[in-house]
């Protein structure tokens, strides 16, 4: 009886004489909700932090203390992430929390240099950033981080928001690292800008903007695309979702433009591929429904749908292949992952020949675009109203 | 033994009951005999004795008593007296038993025996709907205290020879009438003996209530858990007969305990088998729901909060972090103070007079939801969580077993404070391995799931229809037989 009791006494004691526990209290630590880092003045690396500050972020009790800022951005810089965050903890209260991060702007200087030095940091750190939305900026990024937020209670929140609902290409740091390390495909990310927001009262104020593409290769920048070059990048990538196109009707017809919406959007990319020569030939597909016709055409005619159908799949077409220009020929940069479908079509002979000079071959070789349109609707009214004029 | 002499055999009895107040000693004459009643004044029906008893007695025919020369008992039993049940004994023993347990008591002078009748009668409560076991389908009559009342209850929905009931007397002084109840070739024949031979062994002054008898038939002492189950329901009671369980009615109380019980009785109620299966098997799944919400909420927020704080979505956390930004203690604290405070209140709900309860509920609400939250004393988050883990708690129908669960409650928050969600699961698995060890009259606590047995599945996550519960989800084995006639799904006749 008496071992029986030491026993248990023993066992009670134990998780409480460890003396060492990872207990942390929700309010005793600083929540980083977004992070930029941008080239330092001085120093290599000049990392800021925007941080939650809850006490105005939750539910208001009933002494409302006013109108205080929902986040702070503290920056420091530094040699590298590791030392300029504790640089950074020295002055707070709280503990750094990275777990809620959710996005990491870099700045344009800083990804021209290359970006693998910063990034080893979040994908190596215990709190992993892995699923963080990474984002570049021709601005200086920590001045992105200060812009105030409007309708959502963080800039942070508004940018990944932004993203949700497809403005932007959505790269998670996680896609970003694969695509740098993988051979035959490069890393892209969205580009974010401020950009002005008119306001009813005549202000106006700077709002975080997800528009275009930063282009990549290997871990340095090379390019920016804008936003509809960059929407090609999505499709040719099979990342699209849904989307508008617009054509004109030559005024040969009568002129006007039709509208339609755009899903169900695919492609393939298939590569032809021999010792001397690489082909690639991109399929894509989608479904298309016409939401605004202010041309003379008559939907309801079949033979004048073959046409608007014709006219969409050049439109198309086109969209694509300014991509595509855009980052063979003036960016050189795989970001369509073409090397790895010479790989998947003939693993050997990429291995062999053109893993070690895919940088050069890639701006020469040949691509062929084929694109299919399906037209599924008219929305319901068919005639234009113009044309019953 | 009896002398047959009436003023000797009195006056031993009046040694007996001496300083009794309440005993009542009636002498009579029967022609030339004395005779005398004895009986406790409020155990007997006195009308019924004075109609039955008394008055046949006098009345009858002098000249019939007077000419027969020996007037023996049974023929005086068979003439005169027109009650059902009597009985006779020439022990002084038997005699003063057969009193205090509400018999009439005939002495006559020259007899060596004494004759019992049972009139027995006393102020009795009527059959009420049971308090702790509402249901809103389902029949309304609860046992009462009245060990015969309940009998009947259970006797009239199982009209079967095969019911039996055996009854025993248990207790020095109370000797508490009990009966042992089962249905004869569906419950297994060793649990019969086993639940006989540990009844037997209980020597104890005396049984006020069922849980003296639950406490000392338990096949494991200090189990957490309840091992015999209790109703206040006749209709739960028929119900496990049939499952081949047995039912202890005891005299006194209106709770009857069911042998043996199962952890997983924890989530049937009556009300079950009454509704529609598909409605059954929904609120079983909630109530498994909420069976885990009122073992481990409290913990899993305390572990979440202050362990894993990248588990919540941020905004969940932020709204946290907001609400607890003001309060001055750790979450493990705060979440023991707000859960001792309920439970508080709570036992406070139980044992309150009616007049009185309402003011409870509204300084509870009040000061314990509101006041503390606004005064920063508590956040609103820990309000929430107690609130849910109190609901839930209220959800699981075995009213006991749902206690054992609120106990276990603050050991898992203790592990959570001290191991985060590490901790929790220790304790979830160590509770386990517990359940599983756990037996009840021989059958496994935990069965049909550990150990696995497939055939009685139908009625644990989910009610199966009636028509397909073909076989006796019993204990015995050897006595399954089939329940329902296979085939029997209702549809239109073809």
């Amino acid at each position: 009886m008496r071992q029986k009791g030491m026993f248990f006494l023993l066992i009670v004691m134990l998780p409480l004489l460890t003396s060492c526990w990872g207990r942390t209290e929700v309010i005793d630590i600083a929540l980083v909700t977004a992070i930029a880092i941008d080239k330092g003045e001085n120093e290599d690396i000049l990392l800021s932090l925007q941080i939650a500050v809850p006490k105005s972020l939750g539910a208001q009790d009933g002494q409302g203390s006013g109108k205080s800022e929902s986040t702070i951005v503290v920056s420091e810089e530094g040699e590298s992430i590791m030392q300029v965050y504790r640089k950074i903890q020295m002055k707070l209260s709280r503990e750094i929390f990275f777990a809620h991060n959710s996005v990491i702007i870099i700045g344009e200087e800083l990804a021209t240099e290359g970006v693998s030095s910063v990034l080893d940091f979040f994908s190596r750190y215990r709190q992993p950033q892995l699923a963080s939305t990474i984002l570049f900026t021709k601005e200086k990024a920590s001045e992105v981080l200060s812009l105030n937020p409007h309708i959502e209670a963080m800039t942070s929140e508004e940018i990944t928001e932004q993203e949700k609902r497809g403005a932007g290409l959505e790269v998670k740091v996680r896609d970003f690292v694969t695509r740098m390390l993988a051979d035959g495909d490069e890393p892209f990310a969205s580009q974010i800008s401020s950009k002005t927001l008119q306001k009813e009262d005549d202000s106006s104020e700077l709002v975080p903007s997800l528009d275009g593409a930063a282009i990549f290769k290997g871990d340095k920048l090379k390019g920016w695309m804008n936003g509809i070059e960059s929407r090609g990048v999505l499709w040719i990538r099979d990342e699209y979702m849904s989307g508008v196109i617009t054509v004109k009707v030559i005024d040969d017809r009568g002129g006007g433009n039709i509208g339609a919406e755009i899903r169900q959007v695919s492609s393939k990319i298939k590569a032809e591929v021999s010792k001397e020569k690489v082909k690639i030939i991109v399929k894509t597909y989608g479904d298309v429904e016409i939401f605004e016709n202010s041309s003379q055409l008559d939907l309801n005619d079949p033979e004048k749908l073959q046409t608007v159908k014709k006219m969409f799949e050049e439109d198309v077409k086109d969209r694509l292949e300014l991509t595509l220009d855009k980052a063979q020929k003036e960016l050189g940069s795989d970001i369509f992952g073409f090397g790895h479908a010479v790989y998947r079509s003939n693993p050997k002979l990429w291995n062999d020949v053109y893993k070690n000079k895919w940088e050069e071959v890639f701006p020469e070789i040949e691509i062929e675009i084929a694109t299919e349109i399906k037209l599924k609707g008219t929305g319901f009214s068919s005639q234009s109203m113009t044309l019953s004029n | 033994m009896l002398t047959g002499k009436l003023e000797h055999d009195a006056n031993e009895l009046k040694v007996v009951f001496e300083k009794s107040s309440d005993i009542v000693y009636r002498e009579l004459h029967l022609g030339e005999q004395k005779g005398m009643l004895i009986f406790f004044d409020g155990l007997v029906d006195l009308q019924l004795i004075d109609s039955d008893v008394l008055k046949p007695l006098l009345n009858c025919d002098n000249q019939e008593l007077n000419s027969s020369e020996i007037i023996s008992l049974k023929q005086l039993l068979k003439r005169v007296v027109t009650t059902a049940d009597i009985s006779s004994s020439q022990k002084l023993q038997d005699v003063t038993n057969h009193i205090l347990s509400g018999d009439t008591v005939l002495l006559i002078d020259g007899m060596t025996e004494a004759l019992f009748i049972s009139l027995k009668g006393w102020e009795k409560r009527g059959i009420e709907q049971p308090e702790s076991e509402v249901v809103v389908r389902g029949p309304r009559d609860g046992f009462t205290e009245d060990l015969r009342t309940n009998t009947t209850l259970i006797r009239r929905r199982l009209k079967t020879p095969k019911l039996k009931m055996e009854q025993k007397t248990v207790g020095r002084l109370s000797k508490t009438d009990l009966v042992i109840t089962y249905i004869e070739g569906i419950a297994d024949d060793s649990l019969i003996q086993e639940i006989h031979e540990r009844i037997n062994r209980i020597d104890i002054d005396a049984i006020l209530e069922s849980g003296y008898i639950e406490e000392l038939i338990d096949d494991n002492p200090f189990s957490v858990f309840p091992l015999v189950g209790h109703t206040e329901r006749p209709d739960k009671v028929a119900g496990s007969l049939l499952e081949g369980n047995v039912g202890i009615i005891i005299d006194n109380t209106p709770f009857c305990l069911i042998a043996p019980q199962t952890f997983f009785q924890l989530i049937q109620s009556p009300e079950d088998y009454y509704q529609r299966y598909i409605t059954s098997s929904f609120i079983r799944i909630l109530r498994y729901l909420f069976l885990i919400v009122s073992l481990l909420l409290p913990s899993l927020y305390v572990a979440i909060t202050t362990y894993h704080q990248e588990m919540l979505p941020t905004s969940l956390l932020l709204s946290i972090a907001a609400a607890r930004e003001a309060t001055p203690f750790p979450a493990l604290i705060e979440a023991l103070i707000m859960e001792v405070a309920f439970e508080g209140l709570r036992e406070a709900g139980v044992r309150l007079p009616r007049a009185v309860g309402s003011a409870v509920s509204i300084v509870g609400a009040l000061v314990i939801g509101q006041a503390a939250v606004e005064a920063g004393f508590v956040s609103s988050t820990m309000v929430i969580v107690v609130a849910i883990t109190g609901i839930a708690s209220f959800v699981i129908p075995g009213y006991e077993q749902a206690n054992s669960i609120r106990i276990l409650r603050f050991p898992m928050m203790f592990l959570a404070g001290f191991m985060g969600l590490y901790g929790v699961f220790l304790g979830v698995i160590t509770l386990q391995i517990y359940i599983s060890r756990l037996r009840s009259f021989g059958v496994p606590y935990f069965s049909p799931i550990a150990p696995l047995d497939t055939n009685n599945l139908k009625d644990i996550f989910v009610r199966a229809p009636w028509w397909a519960m073909n076989k006796r989800p019993g204990y015995g084995g050897k006595n399954k037989t089939n329940r329902i006639k296979r085939n029997s799904r209702p549809g239109p006749n073809q």
